[in-house]
Parts: structure tokens; sequence; C-alpha cells
């Protein structure tokens, strides 16, 4: 579905992406890009948007190379980290917008726009929002035509409990749709029941790309984060 | 328009901002032709408002929109929309509310009190230079991260094409006073938008003055069909060329 | 006033010699196709002083030569062509009185002079009215003349080579002339005055005229009423001249490198007043005037309303209106002893506290840029510039450029209806 070669990217003289391959299979799967600040996740994602052109390799998704065919965004919902929408447009109008942007597709998934109660807010302006709504109506937008691949960019950050749990479901569900669903999180522990796949990353280059059941089986944990946890302090020593 | 950029059009025409300068523009056009007591001190002051104020205006104003709409921006590009469509949209949903505010604050007590060919010339110079001045901010806005770099960049700018590059000129033709230079100055005028404007006005409100002494020299190229066809395209070509690039870098740029 | 009143009475007396006498006393021959007599030369021959010739319709192809006193009367606009052949019509008699005539085609010539009409050296009483003269070199020529009346014509000339054409009223050392109610179109100067005393101009409409559309040279004591002056190359010209009356005229659009509303060139203690000045390059170019008053003027749209050189001295400005000119006032030097008070300027940024009517603060009618694109014309190209704004702001506060002594130290508040 996706894959990525060799990708690098500079931002001047930081050298932001050493080399990254990775191949996504469709399919049941719901990806972990996890790592510390600064390793690239948001840089990788971005290049799988064409939000941020490689300066060398490419990202080819469904044979198609996305920094050249916008159409490869047809298939993608994104979330981003810190959505801010035009301050005067109503959450209705937003909605609108971003169907408008798509208007051959009738059948949305108003899933999330309804368990969250936008509707409840259709004629406020998205700058009166608070800040964990904004992310709802972000959330709810990234699900809508029924994409094949979901990226989520900090997608819990901002969201009260009952919010999260919401949009966890809607992430479970999905994937079993057979969805290809890619999530960063500084918060490991968030991802525990959702991932099937952990990528970790660090200073720009994949540390390893593995399933959740053989993660935890290398490393003797029952969570992802312990796993984790464990990796990094065994890289620590050596 | 298509409705990505009518829905940036509505959300501009919504703000505040494009709303006081709507108020602003139409309380000094409608008090200057209400109090002078001449048309021609009123035409006058409307001309210092298309030369001045409306440049600044849209420079800071453009450029301040986009650097605002940053995350508006990322939100489209993430869906499957070209950049090129993106940012004609959102060129057209900024100079249009902007040329709006202008026509319905300054244009239409400008129809209203002179409704001939000096009056159609003062709004066309308005709605040309707050175009020239969208497309100069937007390139500035999309070559520079920094919002305040960028909105020092458009407050030179502007400084420079109303009172720098006058300054330099003026300290040319005084140095070479002694060489026939009057057409080239015209000429090296003719590149500044604002100075572009300004002759135009001026072939129109003082053609008496205009026409006097070796002042007619540069009338007669002033107001040749050679000159106004000159006008017209350098006037496109201050909107195109700076859109052009910033497109062009757009195109390329990394949303961060 | 007692030079008017001798003046109206000569003039009475000449109209009546001429239109009342000789119908009376004399008798009346008819010229036409047709009739026993069909040229005005044979007419002329055969008349007596004092007679009538009536002429009727038709074009007569001839030059005449008037030489005794008598009415030449045309009836349904007959034309006397003169084929470009010396002057048409030519005077050698006192009291003619020529009415009703379409006179074109005098001789072309840059070497001598030729008239539609030609008034001879020494001859006196004679009365030009409401002729039209078409195409020809000068339209009516007064050598030398006095007592002459010439109204009411209609002058116009398609000669567009300036060295064939000449003005359309030329006079040459006359006196008591009275020019009034013509109507001039492209001569090279409309009317045109040397050495002309005591005369009357008043009532003509001069427009696109060549050169100027009124022009007097070392004339004295003449005054021109009424008039107006258009679309003229450089407008009117008083030269070398004294004691020269100008008053209710219009002068406008007069526009060009070198053109003005009225060009006054070494002239002294004249009276300028209740003039309109629109639209013209320069509303009043004084270059050496002495003495003159000028008072109650309007100067409207003009690009320089008046230009002052620095030779005129003595002149006094006011209770004018000055009304959206680019420049009210502009000078090569310093102005010396001129005088400005109670005008109106339009520019005028001051405060009347005690109400009188009378701006508290004096004002400076002479702007830095209006001195500036005086010594570089090519300066122009930056008015209305933020930067000249700024230096004008700057040259208000602290002078350096613009002479103090260019003031007018009572500006009027509201223009004056005038």
């Amino acid at each position: 579905m996706i894959t990525i070669k060799n990708i690098h990217k500079y931002y001047r003289k930081l050298h932001a992406l050493k080399g990254i391959d990775l191949t996504f299979e469709a399919g049941d799967r719901c990806i972990a890009l996890i790592g510390p600040n600064a390793c690239g996740k948001t840089t990788l994602i971005k290049c799988i948007l064409n939000l941020v052109t490689p300066t060398k390799g490419e990202v080819m998704i469904s044979g198609r190379n996305a920094n050249h065919d916008p159409r490869t965004r047809e298939l993608i919902g994104f979330m981003p980290q810190s959505a801010n929408f035009p301050k005067n447009l109503s959450v209705e109008n937003t909605f609108r917008l971003i169907r408008s942007v798509r208007p051959e597709i009738n059948d949305t998934d108003d899933e999330l726009y309804h368990s969250f109660h936008l509707d409840r807010i259709s004629t406020k302006t998205m700058g009166t929002l608070s800040g964990g709504t904004v992310q709802k109506v972000s959330a709810a937008l990234a699900f809508m035509f029924h994409p094949q691949i979901v990226i989520l960019d900090e997608p819990f950050a901002g969201l009260d409990p009952l919010a999260s749990g919401i949009l966890k479901e809607k992430i479970l569900k999905e994937k079993e749709k057979g969805k290809l669903i890619l999530i960063t999180s500084h918060v490991i522990s968030e991802l525990d029941h959702l991932a099937s796949h952990v990528i970790f990353m660090e200073e720009g280059r994949i540390l390893f790309y593995k399933s959740v059941g053989l993660l935890l089986e290398d490393t003797g944990e029952h969570t992802i984060t312990g796993a984790i946890m464990k990796i990094l302090t065994q890289t620590e020593y050596e | 328009m298509n409705n990505i950029a009518r829905i940036i059009f509505f959300d501009i025409l919504k703000s505040k901002i494009t709303f006081v300068y709507f108020i602003v523009l139409a309380l000094v056009s409608w008090i200057s032709f209400l109090l002078e007591e001449s048309l021609s001190k009123g035409l006058l002051t409307v001309t210092y408002i298309v030369l001045f104020s409306v440049p600044l205006m849209a420079l800071l104003y453009s450029t301040i929109y986009i650097y605002n709409s940053k995350e508006f921006i990322t939100l489209l590009l993430s869906q499957p929309i070209k950049r090129g469509k993106l940012w004609s949209s959102l060129y057209a949903g900024v100079s249009t509310s902007l040329c709006m505010a202008f026509l319905l604050g300054a244009g239409i007590p400008i129809l209203i009190y002179s409704f001939n060919g000096t009056g159609f010339l003062i709004i066309a110079m308005g709605v040309g230079i707050t175009l020239i001045s969208a497309s100069i901010a937007f390139l500035i806005a999309v070559m520079t991260d920094d919002k305040s770099v960028g909105i020092g960049l458009s407050i030179l700018c502007w400084l420079f094409f109303t009172l720098l590059y006058d300054a330099i000129m003026m300290f040319l033709l005084f140095q070479f006073s002694d060489y026939p230079i009057d057409i080239l100055t015209v000429l090296l005028l003719m590149l500044n938008p604002v100075d572009l404007a300004r002759l135009q006005i001026m072939m129109q409100l003082d053609v008496s003055a205009m026409l006097g002494y070796s002042g007619a020299v540069f009338t007669h190229f002033l107001g040749s069909t050679f000159s106004t066809i000159l006008s017209f395209i350098f006037l496109i070509a201050w909107i195109v060329i700076p859109y052009r690039i910033s497109l062009k870098i757009f195109g390329k740029k990394d949303i961060a | 006033m007692g030079r008017d009143q001798f003046l109206n009475a000569k003039r009475l007396l000449s109209l009546i010699a001429c239109s009342l006498i000789f119908p009376l006393t004399a008798g009346n021959i008819h010229v036409g196709k047709g009739l026993s007599i069909n040229t005005i030369t044979d007419a002329l021959q055969t008349a007596g002083a004092g007679d009538s010739i009536i002429v009727h319709p038709g074009t007569y192809r001839e030059v005449v030569v008037i030489s005794l006193p008598v009415v030449l009367m045309g009836i349904g606009d007959p034309v006397i062509d003169g084929n470009q052949q010396g002057d048409v019509v030519s005077v050698f008699a006192d009291s003619v009185f020529m009415e009703g005539f379409v006179i074109v085609n005098s001789g072309r010539s840059s070497l001598t002079d030729y008239a539609g009409l030609k008034i001879n050296k020494g001859y006196r009483g004679i009365v030009v009215n409401n002729n039209q003269f078409t195409d020809n070199s000068i339209g009516i020529f007064v050598q030398d003349a006095e007592d002459c009346r010439i109204t009411n014509n209609r002058i116009k000339t398609s000669i567009g080579e300036s060295s064939l054409m000449g003005n359309a009223i030329h006079c040459w050392k006359c006196k008591n002339l009275e020019i009034g109610k013509n109507h001039i179109r492209s001569h090279r100067d409309g009317i045109y005055l040397e050495f002309v005393s005591n005369s009357l101009v008043r009532d003509n409409d001069v427009a696109k005229c060549l050169r100027y559309g009124l022009h007097f040279m070392f004339s004295n004591e003449d005054e021109y009423l009424y008039n107006r002056f258009s679309e003229n190359g450089a407008g009117v010209a008083v030269m070398f001249s004294s004691r020269i009356n100008m008053l209710h005229n219009t002068f406008d659009n007069n526009k060009g490198g070198a053109s003005y509303g009225l060009l006054l060139k070494d002239i002294s203690h004249g009276n300028i007043a209740s003039n309109q000045f629109t639209g013209n390059t320069v509303g009043i170019l004084m270059d050496g005037g002495l003495s003159l008053s000028l008072q109650e003027n309007i100067f409207s749209g003009n690009g320089w309303a008046i230009r002052l050189m620095s030779s005129s001295t003595e002149n006094t400005f006011t209770m004018n209106n000055f009304l959206g000119n680019t420049f009210d006032i502009t000078t090569n030097g310093t102005s010396e002893k001129n005088f400005f008070s109670e005008n109106y300027w339009d520019k005028y940024r001051g405060y009347d506290l005690d109400r009188d009517g009378i701006g508290d603060v004096p004002y400076h009618p002479l702007s830095l840029f209006a001195v500036i694109s005086e010594y570089t014309p090519a300066a122009m190209l930056f008015f209305r510039s933020f930067l000249v704004d700024l230096l004008e702001q700057a040259e208000r506060i602290i002078p350096t450029v613009t002479p103090r002594n260019f003031v007018d130290d009572k500006p009027s508040m509201k223009p004056y209806t005038l």
C-alpha cells in the first residue's frame, strides 16, 4: 500500500531523515510510530502526505508517487498534531469546506461527528472552540471519507478521557475493517491495545519495525510500554 | 471562484479587520468628498488613500493572513488538492475581499462624485495596487517562515515603494539634472507600481500643470498609447510575476 | 471716465453718419446676377459719395477697391472671392460701411500681408459689421486708421501653414477703435494690436488660434472686457504696454508647454479685475509687471495660477479666489514688493478664532515643490508622492527654500462669490 524508498530529508543543514525504507501492507494493521522528540516522526508522516518534499528518495502510495500526484491523498485521512481552522468558519462550514474538496464522495462517515456531539455546536465558529473540541473536529474529518489509510499525529493530546475512548474505539473498528492506521504518540501507553505493529525511530533512522507480538516476545514484556522501555535501557547500556 | 476561494473570501469578509478597513475607507472617502469644498480636493484625498493606505493594508493584511492560515493550509494540503489550486484560491480569496472592501468603501463615493474617466482610473489603480500588494505579500509570506520577519519585510516593502524608491530616484534626478534624463526617469518610475499609479492619476488631476514647460516632454510620453500599454503591461507584470514565483516556491515548500 | 465718454460720443457720431445719413441722402445701386450691374467694381464706378450699394446673393470673383464713402450692404450672404490675389476688399476712403458679406480667399504670401479687408492709412470712421471672413491670410487689416468699428464678424481660416497664416484682426498704429462681438477661430493671433491706443475690445470670442487670442504690443490706454479666450496656443499676451484695463474676461484651457491664460510682459499700471482663469497651464505669467492691480479674479484648475517672475514688482493681489490649482504661485526668485492680501486660498489650513472671516495665521502660498520644479521641471514627476508630502510638511515647519516674504497676512476663510 505505502512504499517508502530510501528517504532523506534535510532542513538546511539538519539531516532529519537519514534513509528511511518502509513498506506498509494493506489490511488490519495499526502501526504505532514512536520515538523521542525530534526523531523525525512528523517529518516522515509529512513526507507521506507530501507536506514535506523529500530531499532524496520517494514515497509510493498504491503505485503513485506522493510527491507528484495529489490523488494519493484521496486514500489518506489525516489528523494533524495541532489543527487550526479558519477562525470565522463555523463547525458546519468547516465540514462543508472539506467535503467540497471531494464532491464526488456522497457517502461520508459521520460516526465521530455524532459520537463527539459536534452537531450540537455546528453553528459555533472554530475560533471560539477549545483545543480539545478542535481536536474532535479534526479527528472526525480524518475518518470522513472512509480512507484506506488513516494517519493520526498525536491524536489523544488534548482530548478528554471520554473522547479518547471514543476515538480509540473508532480506530479499532476501522482497523478491523482492514484499514491501514498509522499513529504517532509520545505517550506509548495510549497505544497499548491499539497497535498491531511498532516502528521505533531515533535520530532520523528506523530502529526497528516489528509486530507487537514479536516485540513482546523478544523483550519478554506484556505491554508495548514495557517493551520499549526495556529496549531503550538496553541501548543506553550499549 | 472555486469553492475554497469562496470560503476563504467569506471568512475574510466576516473578519473584523476587513470590515474596519472598509469602514475607514468609506469614512475617509465620504468625509473628504463631503467636507472639501471642491471635487478635485476630494479626489486628491482619495488618491492619497489609493497610493499610501491601500498598499500598506493589502501588504500587511495578506502577509498576516497567510501566516495565520498555516494550519488551514496544512489541513487542506492533506486533502487530495493540488497545491497550485490552494494557493490560487488563497490569492483569489484574499485579493477579492480586499478589493471588495476598497470598491465598497472608496469606490462608491468616487463613482458618485466623479463618474468619469478620472474616477474610473483612480478605482482601477486602487484595485491594481491591491492585487500587486497581495501578490508581493504572498511572495514575502512564502519566502519567510518567521511571521515577524515577514511582517517586517512587508512594511519595508511598503516604505520602499512609497518613499525610498522616490527618494533614490529624486536624488539621481538632481545629480544628473544636467543630462536629458526625463524619459529615463519616467521609465524608472514606472517600474514602481505606486509611482506608476501616481503618474497615471496625476495625468488626469494635474493635467494643466503636467503640460507645462519641459513637462510637456513627458506628458507627451505619458499620454501616448505606447505608455498606456506599457503601464498596463507593468501593472500586470507586478501582479503576475511575484505571484508566479510565490506559487513556484509554495509548490515545493515544506509545510512545517 | 471722461475719455470713455468722449470715445462713445465719437462712436455714436460715426454710427449715425454711416447707417442713417447716407441712405436718406443718397441713391441705392443694386448689384446682382441678371441685373444691369453685376460686379461690385462696376457699381463702385457708377456710385457717388454717400450712395448705398446693395449686393444680391451670388459669388463675386473680383478684387474690390473702395475709394469713396459708400455703404455696401450684402443681402443673403453674397460672397466676394479674391481668388487668392492680393487684398479682397481695400478701403481708401473715410466713412465706409460694410455689412453682410462673405469675404474669402485673399492672397497668400510670406512676404506681403494680404487681407480679406484692408483699411488703409489715414482713413477714419469705417464700420465693418456682421461679415464673414474665411480662408484669408489676414482677416481684417487696419493700418494707421482712426475711429473704426469692427463688430459682429465671424473670422476663421483653414490655412494651416503658419508662415502664410496671419492674424484675424490686425491693427497697426490706430486710435479709437472698437472691436466687439467678433467670433474668431484658427488664425495666428485672434486680435493683434500694435501701437493702438484708446481702443476698446469687448465681447469677442476667440478660440483655437495658433498663437495668441489677443496680442497687445506697445499699445497704451486700451481696455478689453467680457472677452473669452479659449484653447489658444499661448493665450493672451499684453506686452510693452501701459494703462490697460482687463476686466471680466475668461481665459480657459490654454494648455501646453509654453501656454498661459495671460502673459504680462513689461507692462505697467494696468488693472486686472473680475477675470476668470480656468484650466490653463499657467493662469497669469507676469514677467516685468510693474504696479499692476489684480483683484477679484478667479483662478481655478490651473497648473500654476500665477507665475511671478522676479522682475515683477509692486503688484497687488487682493480678494482673488484660488481654487483647485496644482500650484497657486511660483516664482524664480524672491518676491520683491508684491502684496497679497485678503485672497481666498483653498489650500489654506488656518483657523479663524475671532470669526471675522479672515484667517488668524498668515498664509504662505509658495510651496516648496513649486520652487523645486521651477529649477528642475522634471521634479514634477515626484509631485503628490509621499516623499514630496513629507518634504512639504518639513518646509512648512522649518522654512529653508521658499522665500518668506511671499505671504498673505489676511487670507480669507471663504471663497468670494464673484
